[in-house]
């Protein structure tokens, strides 16, 4: 199982690197700019006030964008981290056992004393800990920007909001694992129905506040369960989370079921 | 003293795919003995790979059952694999990796008896190690295929078309090595089209078509029932009417002095026409298993 999760990290070493660098730009290049915001409030607070609330749903899930609170939230981790986030997990829940499996690759893997399960637990960790590894280095990022930037948000704050943004997208991360791994229905629909998930809730979710009757079906989303202003602000129920949590373990064990007994290569 | 167990039995293996109606494996009942190279034969589409991909335990069987060195391949696959060597019919590898890189891998998930083993069987093949395996021929790349195979020294080998891709060379440092093997004890399941290779590695051949066993021989009795061909030249007339009488015997005339005969089993029949006749040449040809090879696939296209 050791050998698998490290060839596979191995594989994917260059891809890793340039998430990392990818999300660090990114990160770097929204919150060098707070201070201009900060500095500015005046005016950019007369052009926010002519922003539609529905708009504002999309951006922001406190509505506030120019306190340190508000700009964080809105700016890093209500939208950018968990859905870049979101991409590297589905990315490598769609390709882990399905790429392997398209190109031919897992009988070499198979045909090892390897059982399924424990091919099935290796590549689940392996996927795990790449969008963990991103996750942290994300987070980390934000925590020195926001020091470097003057952004008062306890250094706390910041590092649960980014282990919920990653948990947010080890949950789209497993909705496409376990599309892939069901077989039959291929890399293509894994990546739709997990992109579904992740895009669709957050566009319900951001929309439900101003569109009453989307409240009911974006439960049924985890983007709904998710709110970095109130976790950045230290008013979050993390039982909340669990909604997350379960999904993604309802995703592992239906993966594990489906993949321990199914014809491989069909 | 206990008898030997067969390392590969399958009792009415069969399997229909999921939404299909036709059986790509049809009751498939054979046994591998220690020591024993099996070639399983058939035209594309009769079962091979199906048979092999079950045995490998990448698909489930839809009834019957089978059993490699006494474990049951679907409840026991993991035990199974640390005693066999498998090679697939259209060798998928890393293409980003190395070959060395993938024998890394390969060898981290099961690691070789000896070490120094990967290296003498990549030195024998002269096998491509340091450059991406993607850029590599279909030959090198087979070779690499070969050796993930062999590397761990396994007690079953299930082999799909191993020689595809090698030159005659690298084909001749392939049967010396199944052979070896097959001196050691291992039993060898080897799916192939190449007749060369099944003539000189087979012990016995099974046929499959249409998901069905249609016949199973040793290669001692197909060759003894192959037809062999003889180039008669007369130094008179070709005696016609007394070679057309010998049983079992086809016929042609060549020329008004030239006959060729084709003849299944006894040959005294046609000694004792040739002793009433002055004979210039007689020319037999090699026997070949290629027309009975010819007969089964022929009779798929009936």
């Amino acid at each position: 199982m050791k050998g698998v999760i490290f060839w596979t990290l191995w594989q994917r070493r260059w891809s890793i690197v340039w998430w990392a660098a990818g999300l660090t730009a990114f990160i770097f290049i929204n919150m060098v700019f707070y201070p201009s915001f900060r500095d500015q409030s005046a005016e950019f607070e007369k052009t926010f006030a002519q922003i539609p609330d529905t708009a504002k749903a999309l951006l922001s899930d406190t509505g506030d964008f120019l306190s340190p609170v508000g700009y964080l939230s809105s700016q890093i981790f209500y939208l950018m981290m968990p859905m870049l986030l979101g991409i590297l997990a589905i990315s490598a829940g769609a390709s882990l056992i399905g790429r392997e499996e398209k190109e031919g690759t897992i009988e070499l893997l198979l045909a090892r004393p390897l059982s399924r399960t424990k091919l099935l637990a290796a590549k689940a960790t392996t996927g795990a800990a790449i969008v963990i590894a991103i996750g942290i280095v994300g987070t980390m990022v934000t925590t020195v920007m926001a020091k470097a930037v003057d952004l008062a948000v306890p250094f706390g704050a910041v590092m649960l909001a980014g282990l919920a943004a990653t948990a947010l997208a080890l949950s789209f991360g497993a909705v496409a694992f376990m599309i892939s791994v069901l077989g039959s229905l291929g890399r293509a629909a894994s990546i739709g129905v997990s992109t579904v998930v992740a895009l669709g809730g957050y566009i319900l979710v951001s929309l439900a506040g101003t569109v009453s009757w989307l409240a009911w079906p974006a439960k049924a989303f985890p983007f709904y369960y998710y709110h970095p202003g109130e976790i950045l602000e230290g008013t979050y129920h993390w039982s909340n989370m669990l909604f997350i949590l379960v999904l993604a373990v309802v995703c592992g064990v239906v993966s594990w079921l489906a993949f321990r007994r199914r014809d491989i290569g069909v | 003293m206990s008898a030997v167990e067969p390392a590969i039995v399958t009792s009415s293996l069969s399997k229909r795919y999921s939404g299909s109606e036709v059986y790509a494996l049809k009751g498939l009942s054979i046994s591998v003995m220690p020591g024993e190279v099996y070639g399983f034969l058939g035209p594309n589409g009769a079962g091979k790979s199906t048979t092999i991909r079950l045995l490998m335990n990448f698909i489930q069987p839809t009834s019957g059952q089978a059993s490699i060195l006494g474990l049951d391949i679907v409840k026991n696959p993991a035990r199974i694999k640390s005693s066999v060597g498998y090679l697939s019919g259209e060798v998928a590898l890393y293409p980003k990796m190395t070959g060395r890189q993938f024998l890394k891998y390969m060898s981290d998930l099961q690691p070789p008896k000896r070490a120094s083993y990967v290296t003498e069987l990549s030195k024998r093949f002269g096998a491509v190690l340091n450059q991406r395996i993607g850029s590599l021929s279909k030959g090198n790349r087979q070779k690499i295929g070969i050796i993930q195979a062999f590397m761990h020294q396994p007690k079953v080998f299930i082999l799909d078309e191993p020689t595809a891709g090698l030159d005659p060379l690298m084909q001749e440092v392939f049967f010396e090595l199944a052979l070896s093997a097959k001196a050691d004890g291992a039993s060898l399941f080897i799916s192939s089209h190449n007749l060369g290779e099944v003539q000189k590695m087979c012990d016995r051949i099974g046929f499959i078509r249409r998901g069905k066993l249609i016949s199973e021989q040793t290669i001692a009795d197909l060759t003894a029932s192959a037809s062999q061909t003889f180039h008669i030249h007369f130094a008179q007339a070709t005696p016609m009417l007394e070679l057309k009488h010998i049983p079992r015997a086809k016929v042609t005339l060549n020329s008004p002095h030239s006959v060729t005969v084709r003849l299944q089993g006894d040959m005294s029949p046609l000694f004792a026409v040739l002793a009433h006749h002055k004979v210039r040449s007689l020319d037999r040809r090699e026997v070949n298993l290629e027309e009975e090879f010819m007969r089964f696939y022929k009779d798929d296209k009936k």
